[in-house]
């Protein structure tokens, strides 16, 4: 009897120990979405080792100027787009018309910009092209990874007195991307490294009324 | 006695046939130096090139007044030509020097204008086609029209040939697409993209230097000119302004985009200019012209700027539906001004020369050449990227690096590039490929602290082994090491490099530490003898860069070290290196002065060095400032450029009216003469030897004390004379 009761308290105190055991391991490794990264840049699974120095440069420019939300390595990003899909997104937002260029290929090699294909399955890190709106304001659209961002030329030449350049995106965050690395970096900028304008979509529609007046008012 | 005739009339016919054949040369020669002018004795200009020639950015253009369907056909306005363009400033004196003709006032007659926007070097053969866009209607309507703007060589079909003067020119900067490159950065920003443009830069240089590339494109161009033109005209070929005041994009541009566009302007320019130097030597009466000095602090955003910003469409641009304009990072009119200025003042110097019958060739001093030494070099260069070289010490050191690579590949070298800062690092090793090795370059940023030791222990692991003739460290710091080994230990450790047969030599920019005086010991420590280069100015940093090039290629210099109360100037073919405040000038082409501080905090004086290039035989003016005494050393080098014979000068007295004359050069043994009351007399003459301290040769004081005893003396014994003589006559009379 008292070595049955001996063994009960011996599993208990095992299921205790298991479930603490399991308990810490779950909460080191579960990150909310748009918390830091939780391990070094240099780190990052995926990247090649000679990339590895370029990688912690770009890190170091980034912590410094932002808050790192996500480091993804380009050829792993499951969000990155063919030259098909990346015209089919911007002609679904009223982009149709415009030429569409990309000047990377998978591995981070520069070439010089090339016009995209709406047929074509090659995949590319980054997408761009220059929207003018009626009024006669330029756009550059941008698809990096897969996230649209609007870069508003005439405001940002004309008009801003800031003193720093204003991107126009869907959420807070935006998407730069470094061929050295050959990574991407989803951060939230530094007001004094860059000014997001958060909108709820980006298309031909909101830019047109997205005059360069409009744009300093909202800021 | 017939074969002897027949001999003598066979050398006197071959001597008649070339005589004949010299004079018929000599006919056939054209003078290069020789001005053409028209019928009426007037100068004939032609000006070809791209937007930087014909005045993009500033109106008004010719035809801008036309009606926009009218002027879309105007050659002139579809080619952006400015009425206020650079090339129509120049004034070019008439034949009889008497008058000045403007060239704008005389376009069509005397000047002959087909510089075009956005042309490449092969619309010097090639039509330019020009797509026009312009917004017209109601509702809006964007009509284009297309243009040919003609082929620019076209234009000496309306020149009789051979009165042309003066071709001038820019070309280049459409065929490297430095412009597009610049307003993608602009729309794009470094946050979003933060190796676009060094991405973008890289691939500009392997399209200007490969195999039909923009280079080889720049000297077709050059040629064709000349072809075209004839050998008596002079063919001026203007560089390019650095574009950007870094000081002043905050918004448009980073500080490191537009210290980057700066420095590629830079490598654009010395590969324009090399271009010209190659195309002289075949012949050509072609002159390079840098606009970069008058450019300095005025690019576009500074406060007066001569080029401007990124600018959104104008009225006058010739497609109205792209962003950005035309306009954009282009010369406004003081920058049209400040070309015209260059230009102008390099068209005058040939003037001065050709009147005055000398070879106005002598204008272009020509970059180093190739040596001929066989011997292989094995180099590494460790530049410093720590925080301090922020700003323009990095960008100058990048730029003087860049240089250094095409002087040592010159020789048969392979070169190691390291950059260090907290640590070393191995950016390229054992590389000849100096494309690669700028792009390595141009990839450098500055922070952290400054380990020394690292960069050469980095250093010599890569050419511990090397088999050549010649291991070479160039080691370049901007400031003390604080990380690594330091002070004396540093100075052990390298001269365990050295004595393992490594040279090392090392470069101090100094500007930002506190003590100016141990970080010249310590770089002086670690380099072999002779082989510490001190900058004052991050400015110098490629001239000194160039002088250490020039000396691992086979330059041989001799250098004279001196640390005394004393002011030093030596003069050379017209040029002057001179210590004094009043006089100041420290580099020239024969050498350079730079001056350290000495060891001695109560010294104000310092320490002067020259560096002369070994040959002539330089007299160096050496005057005192203060009382006190002088040490010199002298240091020969030899033909492996190491510095194996010194010799020295020590306590030499020295007071404010003292004044001497030193001949340096490479003889058995060097003298100093000294003047040590201003009385134009030498009162002491060392002289010392190789591998000797100088000892007093001769004596002037000296010689006088003898001779001044010697007629004491006589004196004396002529006063014994006298009066032996006296006493003689009285016995006698006695």
């Amino acid at each position: 009897m008292k070595s049955k009761r001996m063994i009960v308290a011996l599993v208990f105190v095992l299921i205790i120990v298991a479930s603490a055991v399991a308990g810490g391991f779950a909460l080191r490794h579960f990150v909310l979405p748009d918390a830091a990264p939780e391990e070094p840049a240099s780190e990052q699974p995926g990247v090649p080792t000679e990339k590895v120095d370029r990688l912690d440069d770009a890190a170091a420019y980034f912590e410094q100027n932002s808050q790192v939300l996500e480091t993804i390595y380009a050829p792993d990003s499951p969000s990155t787009m063919t030259e098909e899909s990346a015209s089919s997104e911007l002609r679904s937002r009223g982009f149709g018309d415009c030429v569409a260029t990309t000047e990377y290929s998978m591995d981070g090699e520069y070439y010089e910009a090339d016009e995209i294909s709406s047929s074509s399955s090659s995949k590319h890190p980054t997408y761009e092209c220059t929207y003018i709106t009626p009024d006669g304001d330029a756009w550059t659209i941008m698809l990096y990874n897969g996230m649209i961002m609007a870069n508003p030329i005439a405001y940002n030449l004309g008009q801003n007195s800031g003193g720093v350049m204003v991107i126009v995106s869907e959420s807070e965050s935006v998407m730069s991307y470094d061929s050295a690395s050959n990574c991407f970096f989803r951060t939230i900028p530094n007001p004094d490294a860059l000014k997001v304008l958060k909108v709820d979509r980006i298309d031909a529609a909101t830019l047109d009324s997205l005059t360069p007046d409009r744009i300093g008012g909202q800021l | 006695m017939i074969a002897k005739a027949l001999s003598r009339a066979s050398r006197l016919v071959a001597a008649a046939l070339a005589a004949s054949l010299l004079a018929l040369l000599m006919l056939l020669a054209v003078d290069p130096s020789a001005y053409a002018y028209d019928k009426d004795g007037n100068p004939v200009v032609v000006s070809l090139g791209d937007s930087y020639s014909s005045g993009e950015g500033i109106e008004e253009f010719y035809d801008q007044g036309m009606d926009k369907k009218d002027k879309a056909k105007s050659q002139d306005w579809a080619a952006h030509r400015s009425t206020e363009s650079w090339s129509g400033q120049l004034k070019i004196k008439s034949q009889d020097g008497g008058g000045f003709l403007t060239m704008r006032d005389n376009k069509g007659e005397n000047w002959f204008f087909a510089a075009s926007s956005g042309a490449e070097v092969h619309n010097l053969w090639d039509k330019q086609g020009k797509r026009i866009t312009y917004k017209a209607g109601l509702p809006v309507m964007f009509p284009t029209v297309e243009t040919d703007i003609d082929a620019q060589l076209g234009i000496f079909d309306d020149i009789e040939y051979g009165t042309v003067d003066y071709v001038t020119l820019t070309f280049g900067g459409n065929d490297v697409g430095f412009v597009p490159v610049i307003t993608e950065a602009a729309t794009t920003g470094e946050y979003l993209k933060p190796n676009s443009l060094v991405d973008k830069l890289d691939n500009i240089w392997v399209e200007f230097h490969k195999s039909g590339g923009v280079r080889e494109n720049l000297k077709k161009g050059y040629r064709a000119i000349a072809e075209k033109a004839g050998p008596q005209a002079k063919i001026i070929v203007a560089g390019y302004p650095k574009l950007l005041y870094p000081e002043g994009v905050d918004l448009v541009f980073s500080v490191k985009e537009a210290n980057l566009i700066n420095e590629s302007v830079t490598e654009f320019n010395y590969e324009i200019r090399t271009a010209v130097e190659e195309c002289r030597a075949e012949g050509i009466d072609i002159y390079f012209v840098s606009v970069e000095d008058a450019f300095d602090g005025h690019g576009a955003y500074a406060s007066d700027s001569y080029i401007n910003g990124i600018e959104t469409v104008h009225e006058q641009d010739l497609d109205c539906l792209n962003p950005i304009s035309a306009y954009s990072i282009h010369p406004n009119k003081k920058g049209a001004e400040a070309y015209a200025s260059c230009v102008q003042k390099m068209i005058d110097d040939i003037d001065a020369k050709v009147r005055a019958g000398e070879d106005p060739g002598t204008l272009m001093i020509p970059s180093q050449g190739a040596k001929d030494d066989p011997s292989s070099r094995d180099i590494v260069v460790a530049l410093d990227i720590s925080g301090s070289m922020e700003g323009e010490p990095l960008q100058e050191t990048k730029t003087a690096a860049r240089e250094f690579f095409d002087a040592v590949f010159d020789v048969d070298a392979s070169v190691s590039l390291v950059s260090y800062s907290s640590s070393a690092f191995m950016v390229l090793p054992s590389s000849t490929d100096s494309i690669a090795l700028k792009s390595a370059i141009r990839r450098m940023n500055a922070g952290g602290n400054t380990n020394i030791e690292d960069a050469l222990r980095t250093s010599y692991e890569q050419i511990k082994a090397s088999g050549s003739d010649k291991r070479i460290i160039v080691l370049m710091s901007d400031g003390e090491a604080n990380a690594g080994l330091t002070g004396d230990d540093l100075i052990e450790y390298a001269n365990t490099i050295k004595a393992d047969g490594v040279t090392i030599y090392t470069l101090g920019f100094f500007d930002k530490v506190s003590s100016r005086a141990e970080s010249q010991r310590v770089m002086e420590g670690i380099a072999s003898t002779g082989c510490h280069y001190e900058v004052s100015d991050a400015s110098d940093l490629r001239f000194f860069f160039g002088d250490i090039a020039s000396s691992i290629s086979g330059t041989q210099y001799m250098f004279v070290r001196i640390a005394c109360p004393v002011d030093i100037r030596v003069e050379a073919g017209g040029e002057a290196l001179d210590s004094s405040e009043l006089g100041l000038s420290t580099r020239t082409s024969f050498g350079s002065l730079t001056f350290e501080d000495s060891q001695d905090p109560n010294d104000p004086y310092g320490v002067k060095v020259l560096r002369l290039k070994q040959g002539p035989a330089y007299s160096i003016e050496i005057n005192g400032v203060d009382s006190g005494s002088m040490t010199c050393s002298v240091g020969l080098s030899d033909e492996n450029g190491d510095y194996t014979d010194m010799r020295t000068f020590n306590d030499v007295p020295v007071a404010d009216t003292m004044s001497a004359e030193m001949i340096a050069d490479d003889s058995s043994a060097t003298t100093l003469r000294v003047d040590e009351d201003g009385d134009g007399l030498y009162e002491a003459t060392y002289t010392a030897k190789a591998n000797s301290t100088a000892e007093l040769a001769d004596s002037t004081r000296l010689t006088g004390a003898v001779f001044a005893v010697a007629i004491a003396l006589s004196a004396l014994l002529g006063a014994l004379y006298v009066w032996r003589t006296i006493r003689r006559w009285r016995r006698a009379g006695a």
